[in-house]
């Protein structure tokens, strides 16, 4: 860079600077939450199947897909994503997997995602035991800004210093040298004419240059602009006592939402807001609320009875308008309750869900066999393979037992065999998982719904997660052979598998919540992730 | 001017390689990049290595390799005119033309890994114009320079300006281009607006000035517009007959084929009216002179060019046009929303926010003429005069 400094040195500086910041970097904003890809786990058909969706960290963008299917013969997969905003009958054909070189029943392909939006992912299997698909949302946002490397940053110096001075050159030598005729030497006027003019252009291409940096510098805040990869939208939490009872209350989107927006949400198993409160520190307390819609973006829910302290707070939704889902988060103070005469006015959810422990009774990080036990003896042991690495299959397989060692049955909470909380000990990362994957169900009932009507199939269906049948009720009148399907595959039995890849290094906590004797239990469980 | 460049170029009369290389390497970026607008308007995905990026880098490396292997066989294997008769720099001799496909090859090769992270950084192809398709845009404007100027050098070396006829071509590949990069705005149904042809008159008086001015055989504007239209024409008629089927989701349009370019400006009527006004002007002119022809030509184009397409576009967009030959609304990308706005002019209406055409609008639109006409006048006098 040195060397362009006999013109302009002070733009130059600032170019190099500008450089520097772009090599220098980091990582500024986390995928929706920190875990943005998308993985499914159940049946497709007569097929169970695995999916894994990396997603892009910018919109255009291409995702990556492989789908796994347990079968013993060969078997077609292909994929298509659909956009929540246009209708199927505009999509492309869909692409059909590769096969993945040395692997059985394993395929891989991209999905172009060419707008910020909620796309269905449409996965079809074909093989011998017949045919079948299922839509796995994703929410396609700009996540992240992808720092220049140091080689390419290097050789863009190079080359450009390379372009300005050879530019200047050529020019220079035309000027001196393009009218004089073979065998005739340059003289005194030629060479000054070649001299201004090689002069005048290399300050003109180094005021391009300064102006191509600004403009890649305004590119680059406009980029910004459009990310969403941190939480969102903006979340204001308040607490209040009333009567007997502690109300939390939340607004959502007063910033990043106009304020005439409704904020319409899909609800997911029939609770407009899944809220998650996490108490700072050893993080010993942890409760999962489903706050109800106060007036316009406001939210409250009851307060469990939870120790006082710090608490962070992630509340998942799905927006009606797109199906797209996001997590909000914020943290609050739970002061000590206090009680009062009166009369409750709000009534608590009776899916909400809490749990206290000492933070000893949580299982070491290190144990290979790490086992949770509850007071009245019931366990959950986490059979792992250590160490856990990154974007490598988690192994979150979790069985419940009885004190005597005793399978327990499982019952469906809120629709599901469990649901389950990871967060990265410094809130960085946060991600509701369920069997059957860790996107939102709602955003899949949107695309559902959207398949069956525009391909004109499934009349009666209704909005999965609107039903009623979704709260515990094992038999979905409505839920197409997919999701049943998915939900067999999960019901039942005293196992809980979630599939999940931890998206970066770090330490976790998990949180595994199951329904088994009418009553919601929460074991918890340490990871240490390389 | 007059030396034993002649004697030798007579005495040596050869074919002109490295002058048809360079042609055809301009020839084939332009091809690509109109085949690379086909791809985006018919399939939508886009990678490293479609065909039509592969035309415009075979383009780009025939133009590298050709003032390469120039700028060697000018310093290592010189006869007595490569000796004598190239530009020298730190040492190096190439004829210009060579040095600047050189520089175009090295642009070119800058922007694609740049334009690669930008894809990654930014996100797919957000916009047609981002920093690193600049950089590749000065580099295929490097490639297509580089080609006129090694035959412009020739031609004007060669005592019966042989080499004048691929001078012309390479000046209808530059018009080409330069119509590529404003393609966007220049849809027949933008052509009652006044945007239109504000961007016409900046960007093509210019070229087509340069070669009326510096070509050296009879009515050079006018065949190097000819020579636009004509590989317009053909890439109008060649691209339809490949099937393809749109791989990007929305699809509005279920295209079938691939989507061609739209028929090309009439800039042939304009260039020929230029010709006539610089027919006469002689060898060197003073700067005044330059612009007072650059008034006057500024306003042939601005009339001529108005009259044509203004009755050519009513034409187009009717369903007169809907057949192979001038395939007026007869293609749109897979995109498109089609209904009614497709036999309609856009943007006609005047007021705030409008882009009607009037008395303030021309006016502007001939003072960038006149502007664009005047900065070809004097690189054209430039380019008649070039030699090495």
């Amino acid at each position: 860079v040195g060397r362009l400094d006999e013109e302009g040195g002070a733009m130059t500086r600032r170019l190099a600077v500008f450089l520097a910041v772009l090599f220098l970097m980091p990582l500024v904003a986390q995928a929706h939450l920190g875990s943005p890809d998308v993985f499914f786990e159940g049946k497709i058909g007569a097929y169970l199947t695995r999916v894994t969706i990396r997603m892009p960290t910018v919109v255009p963008g291409r995702a990556e897909i492989s789908v796994n299917v347990e079968a013993a013969e060969a078997v077609t997969v292909s994929f298509l994503p659909l956009y929540s905003r246009t209708a199927i009958s505009n999509a492309p054909p869909p692409d059909v997997g590769v096969p993945i070189r040395g692997e059985t029943n394993y395929y891989a392909g991209d999905l172009w995602l060419m707008t910020s939006g909620a796309y269905g992912i449409q996965v079809n299997i074909h093989g011998s035991q017949g045919d079948g698909s299922v839509e796995i949302p994703v929410t396609s946002v700009a996540l992240s800004q992808l720092p220049l490397p140091r080689w390419l940053g290097g050789m863009l110096v190079v080359l450009i210093g390379l372009l300005v001075l050879g530019g200047a050159a050529i020019v220079a030598g035309a000027a001196r040298d393009g009218e004089l005729a073979a065998g005739v030497s340059a003289g005194k006027r030629n060479r000054r004419k070649g001299l201004i003019a090689g002069t005048v252009t290399l300050a003109i291409l180094v005021f391009l240059l300064v102006g191509g940096m600004r403009w890649w510098a305004s590119e680059e805040r406009a980029f910004r602009e459009r990310m969403r990869g941190g939480a969102w939208p903006d979340m204001r939490l308040t607490t209040r006592t009333e009567a007997s009872q502690q109300i939390l209350e939340l607004t959502l989107g007063e910033h990043d939402l106009r304020p005439d927006d409704p904020l319409s949400l899909i609800p997911d198993h029939g609770k407009l807001l899944h809220l998650f409160l996490i108490r700072d520190g050893e993080a010993t307390a942890i409760a999962h609320l489903h706050p109800v819609r106060k007036e316009g973006k406001t939210f409250q829910v009851v307060l469990p009875p939870l120790p006082e302290g710090r608490y962070r707070v992630f509340c998942d939704m799905t927006l009606a308008s797109s199906s797209m889902s996001f997590t909000a988060t914020n943290s609050v103070q739970i002061p000590v309750p206090v009680k009062s005469m009166g009369t409750n006015s709000l009534e608590p959810d009776p899916d909400d869900s809490w749990a206290n422990y000492a933070a000893a009774a949580v299982p070491l990080a290190e144990a290979t066999n790490a086992v949770f036990t509850f007071a009245d003896g019931r366990r959950v042991v986490w059979k792992r393979q250590l160490p856990l690495q990154t974007k490598q299959e988690a192994g979150l397989r979790f069985e419940v037992s009885d004190a005597a060692g005793n399978a327990v049955s499982l019952e469906p909470y809120m629709g599901m065999m469990s649901h389950a909380a990871v967060m990265r000990r410094d809130g960085t990362v946060f991600a509701h998982l369920h069997p059957s994957g860790n996107y939102s169900m709602a955003a899949q009932g949107y695309f559902m719904d959207k398949v069956a009507q525009e391909s004109g199939a499934g009349v009666q269906m209704a909005s999965m997660a609107g039903m009623p049948g979704m709260n515990g009720m094992p038999d979905m009148p409505g839920m197409d052979h997919a999701q049943m399907a998915q939900m067999h595959h999960a019901m039942g039995g005293s196992v809980i598998s979630l599939p999940y890849e931890f998206p970066s290094a770090g330490d976790y906590r998990i949180w595994v919540q199951f329904k088994t004797g009418g009553e919601v239990r929460t074991a918890v469980f340490d990871a240490e992730v390389q | 001017m007059v030396s034993e460049g002649r004697v030798l170029g007579r005495a040596g009369r050869r074919w002109p390689i490295s002058e048809l290389l360079l042609a055809l390497g301009s020839t084939s970026i332009a091809v690509g990049a109109i085949w690379d607008i086909s791809w985006h308007s018919t399939i939508g995905r886009d990678s490293f290595w479609t065909p039509a990026h592969m035309a415009i880098y075979l383009g780009g490396t025939l133009g590298g390799l050709t003032g390469g292997w120039l700028a060697i066989k000018h310093t290592f294997f010189p006869g007595q005119r490569e000796r004598t008769g190239a530009i020298s720099i730190l040492g190096a001799r190439a004829p210009l033309g060579a040095w600047i496909a050189i520089w175009g090859a090295v642009a070119m090769l800058t922007s694609a890994p740049f334009d690669n992270w930008w894809h990654n950084a930014y996100g797919l192809d957000v916009k047609i114009i981002s920093p690193p398709h600049v950089v590749l845009a000065l580099g295929i404007f490097g490639i297509c320079l580089g080609a006129m100027l090694l035959a412009a050098a020739r031609q004007n070396r060669e005592p019966d300006g042989a080499g004048g006829g691929i001078y012309v071509y390479t000046g209808g590949i530059f018009i080409l281009i330069g119509a590529i990069f404003v393609s966007e705005y220049t849809t027949p149904n933008l052509q009652h607006a006044a945007f239109f042809y504000k961007v016409c008159a900046a960007m093509f008086p210019l070229r087509l000035v340069v070669m009326s001015r510096s070509g050296r055989t009879g009515w050079p504007g006018a065949k190097a517009a000819l020579v636009y239209m004509f590989l317009e024409c053909v890439m109008l008629w060649i691209l339809p007959l490949f099937p393809a089927q749109p791989r990007l989701a929305p699809i509005f349009n279920p295209v079938t084929h691939m989507v061609p370019p739209v028929f090309p400006l009439l800039l042939f009527f304009p260039a020929m009216g230029m010709d006539l006004v610089l027919r006469r002007a002689g060898e060197n002119l003073g700067f005044r002179k330059c612009v007072t022809y650059s008034l006057v030509l500024g306003a042939v184009f601005v009339l001529i060019f108005l009259a044509a397409q203004w009755l050519f576009s009513v034409f187009l967009i009717s369903h007169g046009a809907d057949d192979w030959f001038f395939a007026g609304n007869r293609f749109w990308s897979y995109g498109a929303r089609l209904s009614d706005w497709r036999w309609t002019f856009w943007n006609t209406e005047g007021g705030p926010g409008g882009d009607a055409i009037t008395i303030r609008a021309m006016g502007v639109s001939y003072v960038l003429a006149v502007v664009s006409a005047l900065l070809g006048m004097l690189w054209g006098g430039w380019m008649r005069k070039v030699v090495r």
